[in-house]
């Protein structure tokens, strides 16, 4: 083969591949990533999705009010409650312990809502005023802490005081002024403060240290106190009409009491169990009942003064009640009772273990001013409760 | 004549004359020739059940009728009896017992107590510990200190504590050495002993007792409970009384001495926590606070002890078991 026919061959085959090189360069350009790149989507067909941001689910829950005639209203432990009516609304404001936040169910819907997120650390006991403006807590485990007065009434902009009073014991009255007891040179002072005024005015003085307060719910009752109780101590009773100390007839070891306008109740260590008697306060005349009465577990109705509903175990209470009650040591399977003072009768409303297989250990015991609904917490794990009457 | 009238009048006012001496203002026991009204208790409460017996022991009354009068009145329902019961009246107010004898021969003998009740009231406050949500009082133990309050009452209440005079007397030794004026509050030691016994007697400024009043002061033991402490809700309100079961990864355990001195609190105090017998120290600030942690599954036992050193015979020790 001659030298020259190569040559010719082989620049032709060049000529060739530079053509090849040439059309794949101008018009072989790739129109579909897909076909030369994996497809990393899981499914296959990839989906554009918008950049949500979170938003936190609404405070407002759903809470039951209208099923059975006993419902269980919270799960959070509860340090203070009153139902608050204005106008057709019906509204159960309660403060979560731990925080003070106040909660309001709505009590025709069931529709919960925080309406003070507050923080109160360590609320621990609180208070509402009748009308719901106001909630006195307070925090921190220790009876010197302050008592810090919380403004419900806008909730856009609730406030908070902290009252330097040293405050033992307080509560709202009907008259939605603060009552409050504190220390004096003396004893004990009951103190009245309007939370809106800040006027204050001196109810009653108490010659010794350790009382307990049954503060007036209405304008014909007077106030009543007792040394604490205790199952191995005396205790007297006193009533103080217009601030003056009056002794009333009841003493014994252990005493509790509850009073209304009409009624007296005590309760006191009679032999190895505790017993509970009335006393008609205008008569004197004195008569047993078989329930016993724990004021911490009782109310007396609104509308009828002979009618007590109350939170009571059939098991013996011991010797040593209520101090070991008061310690945890013993809690108790409560019936929910109606008594009859006049009748000397006691009516079960409900056996809360027998219809929801868990007991309830009733504590601040509340009824709601149309009678309608009894309130009270669970002492075993402090929620909030109602029985509809 | 114009004296004989008014004569006649208190006679009639006063049908049942008071043959004998006067002893003390508010109650008065009128002991006559041999015989005499013993009462039970001595000086009553208003409205208070009182037990009134006759003695005429040594006037040898046996077999002589006895006639109850109240305030002049024959008692009702009550026939020749040696003892009676009755109601001590209302504050304020005063009861005239008087016991008529009449013998076989017609002789008649008279003896009357005079009751007037005040309130008394002795309101005992321990300077011992109680957590805060304890709502009862506080008890005294052994060598702690104790407040009592005495509260006596007439009708218009609380009566001015200048105007009388308190003696105090722990197992019937006294306590400020004899009647002291103006003294309604004392503070005691705490003896040792399960219980004392206080008496307090009260006097007007007559020197007339007007009320007294005997009680006993028990003394516990300090003693150990366990709860839950939650950083944010505080101590759980059921004590742990035999087992914990945690629940969590862990868990703060508090032991609250209930009735320890207060006293003791910030001064010499031994406490000490053991796990299975072996002491154990805790990284937690309050000593009566431990943290437990969950290692492998199992149980162990916990106690807590508790001296104090400034009264050795305040301790306690106290435990339960945890299964983790």
């Amino acid at each position: 083969m001659k030298k020259t026919y190569l040559i010719i061959g082989g620049v032709i085959t060049i000529a060739l591949l530079l053509v090849i090189w040439l059309y794949l360069l101008i018009y072989g350009t790739p129109k579909n990533v897909e076909n030369f790149f994996t497809d990393f989507s899981f499914s296959g067909n990839s989906e554009i999705v918008e950049d949500v941001p979170f938003i936190a689910p609404p405070e407002e829950s759903v809470v039951n009010v209208e099923r059975e005639q006993l419902r269980q209203l919270t799960t959070r432990s509860v340090i203070g409650f009153r139902e608050i009516v204005a106008g057709e609304s019906r509204n159960l404001y309660y403060a979560e312990a731990g925080t003070g936040h106040v909660y309001s169910i709505d009590l025709l819907t069931g529709a919960e809502e925080r309406i003070s997120n507050t923080t109160i650390l360590n609320a621990d006991e609180a208070t509402f005023s009748p009308d719901g403006t106001y909630m006195a807590v307070r925090g921190g485990y220790t009876s010197v802490s302050p008592v810090t007065l919380v403004n419900l009434s806008n909730r856009n902009a609730i406030t908070t005081e902290t009252l330097t009073q040293q405050i033992i014991d307080y509560t709202f009255t009907y008259e939605n002024n603060l009552y409050y007891s504190e220390y004096r040179s003396n004893g004990v002072s009951g103190v009245s403060i309007n939370p809106e005024t800040k006027v204050q005015r001196d109810l009653f003085s108490i010659p010794f240290q350790m009382p307990h307060i049954v503060w007036s719910t209405a304008s014909s009752t007077p106030h009543y106190v007792y040394p604490k109780a205790s199952s191995k101590l005396t205790g007297y009773l006193y009533s103080l009409p217009k601030g003056v100390l009056k002794r009333e007839r009841a003493t014994g070891l252990g005493l509790t009491a509850l009073a209304n306008d009409t009624y007296i109740v005590t309760t006191t260590l009679q032999g190895e169990n505790p017993q509970s008697a009335v006393v008609k306060i205008a008569s004197g005349d004195t008569s047993t009942i078989t329930t016993v009465v724990e004021p911490n577990k009782c109310v007396f109705s609104n509308s009828q003064s002979n009618i007590l509903y109350c939170g009571s175990s059939v098991k013996e209470y011991g010797y040593e009640f209520p101090d070991n009650w008061y310690k945890g040591l013993v809690n108790f399977a409560d019936i929910l009772w109606r008594i009859d003072i006049n009748r000397g009768s006691a009516t079960q409303l409900i056996n809360p273990e027998f219809i929801l297989g868990r007991t309830i250990d009733v504590t601040t015991m509340s009824i709601n001013a149309s009678d309608t609904v009894l309130y009270f917490t669970n002492k075993n794990d402090n929620t909030l409760w109602m029985y509809e009457i | 004549m114009r004296l004989i009238t008014p004569l006649l009048l208190v006679w009639l006012l006063f049908p049942l004359p008071s043959a004998n001496a006067q002893v003390g203002g508010s109650i008065s026991s009128i002991i006559g020739e041999n015989v005499s009204i013993i009462l039970d208790p001595q000086f009553p409460s208003p409205g208070e059940q009182v037990t009134a017996r006759i003695d005429d022991y040594a006037l040898g009354g046996t077999g002589a009728t006895i006639t109850w009068f109240f305030d002049g009145l024959s008692a009702p329902n009550i026939s020749n009896a040696r003892t009676i019961n009755f109601a001590a009246p209302e504050i304020g107010k005063s009861l005239r017992v008087v016991a008529r004898l009449t013998f076989s021969n017609g002789q008649t003998k008279e003896t009357q107590s005079v009751i007037k009740p005040f309130y008394l009231d002795t309101i005992i406050e321990p300077q011992t510990y109680t957590p805060l949500f304890y709502q009862g009082r506080a008890l005294p133990v052994t060598g702690s200190i104790v407040n009592i309050k005495a509260l006596l009452q007439d009708s218009s209440g609380p009566v001015n504590s200048a105007n009388y005079n308190y003696n105090w007397s722990i197992n019937s030794k006294s306590v400020y050495g004899g009647a002291v004026i103006s003294s309604d509050w004392a503070q005691i030691s705490v003896p040792q002993g399960k219980s004392s016994v206080i008496t307090l007697s009260v006097t007007d400024k007559q020197g007339t007792t007007v009320a007294r009043r005997l009680f006993t002061l028990p003394a516990v033991p300090v003693e150990l409970q366990f709860y839950e402490l939650s950083s944010l809700l505080g101590l759980q309100q059921r004590a742990i009384t035999n087992s914990l079961i945690l629940v969590g990864n862990s868990s703060t355990v508090k032991a609250v001495p209930y009735f320890l001195d207060i006293r003791a609190i910030d001064r010499r105090l031994f406490s000490e926590w053991r796990i299975n017998g072996l002491p154990v120290t805790t990284k937690n600030v309050d000593p009566f606070e431990i943290n437990l942690v969950r290692g492998s599954a199992g149980s162990a036992d916990l106690k807590f002890k508790i001296i104090n050193r400034d009264q050795f015979i305040q301790n306690d020790e106290a435990g339960f078991k945890v299964t983790f």
